[in-house]
């Protein structure tokens, strides 16, 4: 059995254990995309095998041979990009900036990920490719928007796979399918040669086994572009590195009760107690903060005017192609028609001061803990009510974004049914190694008291 | 560009850290050459100090002049009693402990102060605020005294004088012409030496229109450097209060004091490092200015050698002078009047022009209704193509340490203004509109002088958080540049 880890291969590579062709035909073997709907594209396995031909080697770059998947809304040559929407399919003529940082890396790109069509959607089941299912429980969701991606590392089809995150699409999935999900600072990695949801909040996203190599991948691929206006210097002047030793020395905040909602289920509510429980014995300096700037802004996101920032990139086609868009998409695309260019601003003057109310909160803390969903829903659940439940999934993920923090979901416990649950550690923007380093930690203590509970 | 080197003067020093900081100040700043025979904020101060003066006597002189011209320049004006209350009371302070000790200032009436009504420049909105600005509060505490409040364009929505049912202001040189707006009567209180300094508000370049045409120095901070706690902003996201007086020294010294981070104010910005920087050694300043196909003068052939004259003295100084590429900060001013910013003005008046549509001046209702056109989604693609100007500019910026440009590009009689307002209004920010929206500092100064009378300006501009650097380079300039008679 091949451990389909970054860590893992770089080691096995090292020692000539294995071979990045030997890995190559480990993962065209498992992948088996007419059962999980994982894969948009995928390139000719002898394509892939000969891109190792042209590797230089494992001291020059550093991810030597690992495969990796990109989601159906990030621009490689070779396949066209469709995000979700065949109809809308296009043959780019340039890789996006992040996939080509990332085959200079020495990484092996395998092919392109289903999606909710156009990022819009937290749930994996708004794709005319096929609804993507719950790796640990075929009957739940498996989240999305960047389901394919996060489906592909849970299955160890590849070690690490790009997604994007306006909402908390690189989370959402993460959480379900017991992955990590880092969603760096806006503007550390390039987002030209990526089709936009939110032009001003997009951010793209990495799937990952753990945050140590969540982080590694950011710090490869990071930088300022001026190809992408969005981009900013930021990349330039932070360290990516995490520093493991001091994790335990950062202060964790949780948020107060009053604004922690799971939507009637106790289970998540239990799940997150214990993470709470471990948290507070693991880090010494846990405080709680006040929750209410960061809910207020979730609310803003939804319901406020950036639907017609959505709306702004594919307007055109939506319009022309009414009847290729997938329903549910086309609603909440066509809703942005709705806000006045006044009520843009008035959005824009509510985040203001609600970014300067959560500023001052993460002011007195390294990072936050909140859960990263709720709640866990079923395919057919989300189906009945596609919009409220979509929008109970973002709970906790739409405001990261727009307050421009840093984030990354992390696996801490299973729900009867079999559905991740996890916990998203948020750091002010630039502070992507400290959510990592926590992170990390979280998952370390997670795993000593898994294997704890096995060996009893 | 910031770079670094030091300056010697710097005016941190001179706010209670030296034992006689104003005599300090004036060893070094020799020569504060603008115009008239009122003092300024600096003269003012180092006068109390010798007992050559009283704040009690200069708030005397300040009311009998602001009486005995007839301006429009002024909306509102405290009691002379109270503030000469105020004036006497400073007795019990000191100059080293009240670093505006005594000096008499204007606010524009956009600005709240609790004594007096705010009017925004239209009587049917007008409002008593329950508290006093944060940047006004700070001026008072640090012992400068309020005379009152100041006309302007009406929601500060013009760059002319011309908009307001207080009257038109006129140019402090020849009445026939503009003085420029929005911020017109806090320059004109200035120029006509009623007081030191005063403070307007500046979106599309309302701080910096009005002192170039009436020869004062008109300072826009950067963004959220000033708190905007208590204005009542053109764009609420663009909007910074500016700073008019007749010296570059005075209006830094001005922001020194009304500097600071306000939790109050959404967007308010950290600014406490701007003030502590070593600034460029003169010699290796590198200076742009439009290149010439992209000057506009709009067929005033005197603007366009007042600025050639301008420019060969700043290349004595600065040695070359780079001609840049102005297009994409024109693109940026187009979008601020032309564009879904016009909404933005809708978030703060939209509600009132709707049930009081008479109260409003005609232009300005007519400017600010267009805001209805534009939906979110313009919204959004402007932010967009905005965002990729930011980066276009960032690269002009790599490889100067300022932009020098006409602060207008020609002057305007009011009989024409009145006929044409639309499109003399766009004319006139040609060279300011897009400093905000990129998140730009500038500075004005005066350099020339028409012949029918008004000022001919520059202004120098420079990326956010490089105000030091502005005023280091304007104040150069300034003293190096005969000053107009």
């Amino acid at each position: 059995m091949i451990t389909m880890n970054i860590e893992t291969l770089q080691r096995k590579y090292k020692r000539g254990e294995q071979t990045p062709e030997q890995t190559v035909e480990t993962v065209f073997k498992r992948i088996n995309t007419a059962e999980t709907n994982i894969w948009i594209s995928i390139r000719k396995k002898e394509a892939v095998l000969a891109d190792i031909e042209h590797l230089s080697d494992l001291s020059e770059q550093p991810l030597y041979g690992i495969p990796f998947a990109i989601k159906d809304n990030i621009d490689y040559t070779e396949l066209p990009t469709t995000a979700a929407c065949p109809k809308y399919a296009y043959e780019p003529n340039q890789n996006a900036t992040v996939v080509n940082k990332l085959l200079d890396a020495g990484a092996l790109l395998i092919g392109k990920t289903n999606m909710d069509q156009f990022a819009t959607g937290l749930v994996g089941t708004r794709s005319p490719y096929g609804i993507c299912k719950n790796y640990h429980n075929e009957e739940y969701i498996s989240g999305g928007s960047s389901s394919g991606s996060a489906l592909a590392v849970a299955r160890g089809e590849v070690a690490f796979a790009l997604g994007t995150d306006t909402a908390g699409s690189g989370r959402v999935p993460a959480a379900f399918n017991s992955v990590v999900g880092l969603k760096p600072s806006r503007g550390m990695i390039s987002t030209n040669g990526v089709l936009p949801a939110c032009a001003s909040l997009d951010c793209v996203s990495i799937f990952a086994n753990s945050c140590r190599e969540a982080i590694q991948i950011e710090s490869i691929t990071a930088g300022y572009d001026t190809n992408d206006p969005y981009s900013n210097q930021l990349a330039s002047t932070t360290d990516l590195s995490i520093k493991s030793k001091q994790a335990t020395d950062h202060v964790v905040g949780l948020p107060d009760s009053q604004y922690i909602e799971f939507f009637g289920d106790d289970e998540a509510a239990r799940l997150y107690d214990e993470a709470c429980r471990m948290i507070k014995q693991t880090f010494p300096k846990t405080q709680v903060v006040n929750f209410e700037p960061f809910i207020k802004t979730a609310e803003l996101l939804y319901q406020g005017p950036w639907l017609a920032e959505r709306l702004e990139s594919v307007h055109e086609f939506v319009s022309n192609n009414a009847e290729a868009v997938h329903p549910v998409v086309k609603k909440i695309l066509i809703d942005g028609k709705e806000y006045s260019a006044m009520e843009a601003f008035r959005g824009f003057h509510r985040l203001a001061e609600l970014k300067q109310e959560a500023s001052q909160v993460m002011e007195e803390i390294d990072a936050l803990v909140t859960p990263t969903t709720g709640t866990a829903f079923t395919i057919e659940e989300v189906l009945e009510k596609p919009i409220e439940r979509n929008s109970q999934l973002g709970y906790y993920t739409n405001y990261v974004n727009l307050l421009d923090l840093s984030a990354v979901a992390v696996p801490t416990g299973r729900f009867d049914s079999g559905a991740g649950f996890g916990v998203t550690v948020l750091g002010s923007k630039g502070s992507d190694a400290i959510v990592s380093a926590v992170g990390q930690h979280i998952r370390d203590m997670n795993e000593k008291e898994e294997s704890k509970a096995v060996r009893q | 560009m910031p770079l670094q080197f030091r300056r010697d003067v710097c005016i941190a020093k001179y706010i209670g850290r030296l034992t006689n900081p104003i005599e300090a100040y004036r060893s070094e700043m020799s020569s504060i050459r603008y115009d008239t025979t009122s003092p300024g904020v600096v003269d003012l101060l180092h006068k109390y100090r010798t007992g050559e003066t009283t704040p009690k006597e200069v708030v005397q002189e300040a009311y009998y002049e602001i009486t005995k011209s007839d301006t429009n320049a002024w909306i509102a004006k405290r009691d002379e009693e109270d503030v000469i209350a105020d004036a006497e009371a400073l007795s019990e302070t000191t100059i080293d402990e009240k670093p505006l000790y005594g000096i008499p200032f204007a606010i524009k009436d956009n600005i709240d102060f609790n004594e007096l009504p705010t009017s925004a420049g239209c009587p049917g909105y007008t409002y008593r605020p329950e508290k006093t600005a944060t940047v006004v509060q700070k001026l008072i505490d640090a012992g400068a005294l309020l005379i009152g409040k100041t006309n302007m364009d009406q929601f500060a929505t013009g760059l002319v004088g011309t908009r307001s049912p207080y009257g038109i202001c006129k140019n402090v040189f020849n009445e026939n012409y503009i003085s420029g707006g929005s911020s017109s009567g806090s320059a004109i209180a200035v120029a006509r030496g009623q007081v030191p300094f005063a403070l307007g508000t500046d979106t599309a370049g309302s701080g910096r229109i009005p002192a170039a045409l009436n020869g004062i120095v008109g300072l826009k901070p950067t963004r959220g450097v000033l708190s905007n706690n208590g204005v009542v902003p053109g764009c609420e996201s663009l909007s910074c209060i500016s700073i008019f007086a007749r010296s570059v020294d005075d209006t830094e010294y001005v922001e020194r004091i009304g500097a600071g981070f306000d939790p109050d104010d959404p967007y308010s910005r950290q600014s406490e490092d701007m003030f502590d920087v070593s600034l460029p050694d003169v010699d290796s300043i590198r200076v742009g200015v439009p290149q010439e196909s992209d000057l506009e003068f709009f067929g005033n052939s005197e603007a366009e050698h007042l600025f050639e004259d301008t420019v060969t003295t700043i290349s004595k100084l600065f040695g070359d002078i780079k001609r840049v590429d102005f297009s994409t900060f024109e693109e940026a001013s187009d979008l601020l009047y032309n564009g879904p910013w016009v909404a933005e003005r809708l978030t703060t008046v939209g509600e009132f022009i709707k049930t009081n549509p008479d109260d409003i001046d005609l232009t300005v209702r007519g400017i600010i209704r267009d805001g209805e056109m534009y939906s979110a989604s313009d919204a959004f693609e402007a932010f967009h193509r905005l965002e990729e100007l930011r980066k276009a500019t960032a690269e002009i910026f790599e490889n100067i340490d300022a932009l020098i440009v006409p602060t207008l590009g020609t002057i305007y009689t009011i009989e024409g203004e009145q006929l044409n307002p639309i499109e003399i209004n766009s004319e006139l920010g040609y060279y300011t509109n897009f400093v905000n929206l990129i998140d730009l500092c500038a500075i004005s100064i005066p350099t020339g002088k028409f012949d029918q009378g008004p000022t001919f300006s520059i202004s120098v501009i420079d990326d956010a958080f490089d105000d030091m650097q502005i005023i280091e380079i304007a104040d150069k300039i300034h003293t190096n540049i005969s000053q107009p008679e």
